[in-house]
């Protein structure tokens, strides 16, 4: 239902009395601050209130280990983090208090991430004496008695923890009125957190740039809070939800986030530095949205639940903006968290980086078809970092998650973000309604030739997210679903896991045997292993008009060089740009040879690894020495 | 990747090779009528040169590859010698 929002601004001495902090629980990473807490404590001040920010996921780094903890983190689709807070949160009500989720073979998980191997022994001595001994400081540690409204911000493993601090707060501070919100109260997963979670007095569900504002004036003034647009709320025996209002579109309005107690209290507990210059990556965000969702959504991304609609700031204010925190901060190293590149920004935004003089270090999520020119401005504009969703170096595959590229220009990203020294962060994906064994035993094929590139992160099962077209469109040809299965030993058996989880295990109408995907996951393997050795595959042109060698150190003991003249080194040279069609290639090189002789040097190239082709097109996959031009 | 499920690796009639080339099959067609015999001759021409492009393109790809790694880019500084005298 929507009902109109209190009227009434509170008074000073009203918002005097309703004090604020916004708390950021375990598995929020540890090595940057959180942009969720630092933009909402700076709209609450701006708004009147006293409000800080509470990094405690920093308190639970520090007491199990940075490392220990980063693992963890790693871990999101498994809940094992919501699992050590669990008995926690929900005391007898929990549901694995013997710890049988960790003798799950089935639940997959895998304690040996990037960042170490976590025992089974720890993950007991962590769950049973490091969680009610951190809490035990953190209830005692703050002065709870000063604040009225606590905050929490949940995105992926920080609910349990919350609800945890939660309990606890409401148990011995009863003044205290909880206020939940992020990523994870989307939708009807809000609305059932708030009907089970007898610690949650508000969910704001959406974006909170207005709602959150709003539900404290309307507790300071003594409104009706469920009234207030986006507000869940139990009342009586029953929850009501206030419908959101539309996603939030001024975001020049928004204030820089504040995060002056993240970096105090990481300095005081040693996880950052004291002096020198910083090299925090301090979150930005320049838009909200995706723009290609918006058209055609991935079929795989969750993302965006209730607010898919594009909205980006000015790319003035986002200037002002890093040039504001960079001094404010000490660091020069900045991560958009936005969803996609706004492209407006490579015709503002950058060149205007780059005719300041600046030096950032900036992280950012593009759409993979970039040029070989957008990606040099993003290079000269301080981008050192872009992660384009490639997903896959099939067309097919490509085509039905409706990513909206090709293989050719995918390749294309990895070769030119290295050309430029931009790392390229990406991942290749399986699991989708309609590929084929031959799709997969195609991209096997032509990972040894693309050893030179940086390889994938990762290479496995795409995960089923609330929210994307698989999970939502009835034909999407996921034949039947269920919560992933780390939610049954979280989560008390009061709660529906349908409502609750974001995450969801699958099957296809039609699936293909897992020996499907065994090319493609032996074949990136091994390119993960060549990256490791101590000189890297390369693949390198050198040229003069009519003349061309490519050096190949792709394989060891396989080394080589290829030498092609006149015609054939014109017709190579025209593909070193982007993937380009033969019919292109004969205007581009005079009309000099017939199209089925560029076809025939295309496959000539294609056959030892020196040419991608994507369909009609082909792609030079060396890259050229000499100077960065 | 080596896609070549679409590429026609079928040798074609000296009228299309004749468009490939760049003329336009209405204007390669005209020429065949006033000229006769004597177009058609033109056009298995136009074949036999992309029969020949074709051949010349394999023929490098055979010889194009020398084993061996290649050293170091690495050129040493070389001094510039003034004459005093």
């Amino acid at each position: 239902m929507t009902r109109p929002a209190p009227q009434a601004a509170p008074t000073a001495a009203q918002r005097a009395a309703w004090p604020v902090v916004i708390v950021s629980m375990p598995f929020m990473v540890a090595d940057r601050p959180s942009i969720q807490l630092g933009l909402l404590q700076a709209i609450a001040t701006g708004h009147g209130y006293a409000a800080r920010t509470l990094h405690a996921n920093l308190d639970f780094a520090h007491r199990i280990g940075g490392e220990t903890y980063r693992s963890l983190c790693e871990q999101r689709g498994h809940m094992i983090g919501d699992w050590l807070f669990s008995v926690a949160a929900f005391g007898d009500a929990a549901p694995d208090p013997d710890g049988a989720l960790l003798d799950d073979v089935s639940a997959g998980l895998d304690l040996a991430g990037e960042s170490g191997t976590v025992s089974r022994d720890q993950l007991l001595r962590i769950r049973d004496f490091d969680v009610p001994a951190y809490l035990d400081e953190l209830v005692d540690g703050f002065p709870w008695q000063e604040v009225r409204v606590v905050g929490f911000s949940c995105t992926f493993q920080q609910n349990a923890a919350s609800f945890a601090l939660a309990r606890r707060l409401k148990g011995e501070f009863p003044h205290v009125v909880t206020v939940f919100g992020g990523a994870n109260f989307d939708g009807e997963m809000g609305q059932e957190y708030v009907r089970r979670a007898g610690c949650i007095d508000y969910a704001v569900t959406g974006e909170g740039d207005v709602a959150f504002p709003e539900l404290l004036a309307a507790l300071a003034t003594g409104a009706d809070p469920g009234a207030v647009p986006g507000v869940v709320c139990r009342s009586g025996g029953t929850v009501s939800a206030c419908a959101a209002r539309a996603p939030y579109g001024r975001l020049d309005e928004s204030p820089s986030p504040n995060y002056d107690e993240y970096f105090a209290h990481a300095e005081a507990l040693g996880i950052h530095p004291r002096a020198g210059r910083r090299t925090v990556r301090i979150p930005f965000e320049s838009a909200r949205g995706c723009w290609w969702g918006a058209k055609h959504h991935c079929t795989f991304c969750g993302l965006n639940g209730s607010s898919m609609a594009f909205r980006a700031k000015s790319p003035g204010r986002v200037a002002d903006e890093l040039a504001t925190q960079s001094r404010r901060y000490h660091s020069f190293r900045f991560e958009a968290v936005d969803n996609i590149l706004d492209t407006a920004y490579l015709s503002k935004l950058f060149p205007e980086l780059i005719a300041a003089g600046t030096t950032y270090d900036i992280f950012y999520e593009v759409k993979a078809n970039l040029s070989r020119d957008q990606l040099r401005l993003l290079r000269q504009g301080g981008v050192t970092h872009l992660q384009p969703g490639l997903e896959s170096l099939s067309t097919r595959v490509l085509e039905l998650m409706r990513k909206g590229v090709r293989a050719g220009q995918n390749v294309n990203v990895l070769r030119w973000g290295q050309y430029y020294g931009i790392v390229i962060s990406w991942n290749i994906l399986w699991g989708f309604p309609g590929e084929s064994a031959e799709d997969y035993r195609r991209q096997a094929d032509v990972i040894p030739h693309l050893v030179h590139l940086r390889p994938p992160v990762g290479a496995g099962r795409v995960w089923l997210e609330r929210f994307s077209p698989l999970f939502t469109d009835p034909d999407s040809g996921v034949k039947e679903r269920g919560p992933e299965r780390g939610y049954r030993y979280v989560y008390p058996e009061s709660f529906d896991l349908d409502k609750v989880a974001y995450f969801f295990e699958y099957a296809l109408a039609d699936p293909l045997p897992d020996e499907a995907y065994a090319g493609v996951r032996t074949a990136t393997a091994a390119w993960r292993e060549a990256w490791e050795r101590p000189t890297p595959p390369t693949l390198t042109y050198f040229s003069a008009p009519g003349y061309l060698q490519i050096y190949d150190g792709r394989r060891p003991g396989a080394e080589g060089t290829y030498t092609f003249e006149g015609e054939l080194a014109e017709v190579y040279l025209a593909c070193v740009d982007r993937p380009i069609g033969a019919t292109a290639v004969r205007e581009r090189i005079g009309r000099r040879l017939p199209v089925d002789a560029i076809e025939e040097a295309f496959d000539g190239f294609a056959e030892r690894g020196l040419m991608f082709r994507d369909g009609s097109s082909a792609l030079a996959l060396a890259l050229p020495a000499g100077a960065i031009r | 990747m080596s896609d070549r499920s679409g590429a026609s690796r079928v040798i074609l009639s000296g009228l299309a090779v004749g468009a490939i080339l760049g003329a336009p099959a209405v204007a390669a067609g005209s020429a065949a009528l006033a000229a006769g015999s004597s177009a058609v001759r033109d056009c298995s021409s136009a074949g036999d040169e992309v029969q020949s492009a074709v051949a010349s393109i394999r023929e490098q790809f055979e010889a194009s590859f020398t084993p061996g790694a290649v050293a170091e880019a690495v050129s040493p500084p070389t001094p510039v010698i003034c004459e005093t005298s």
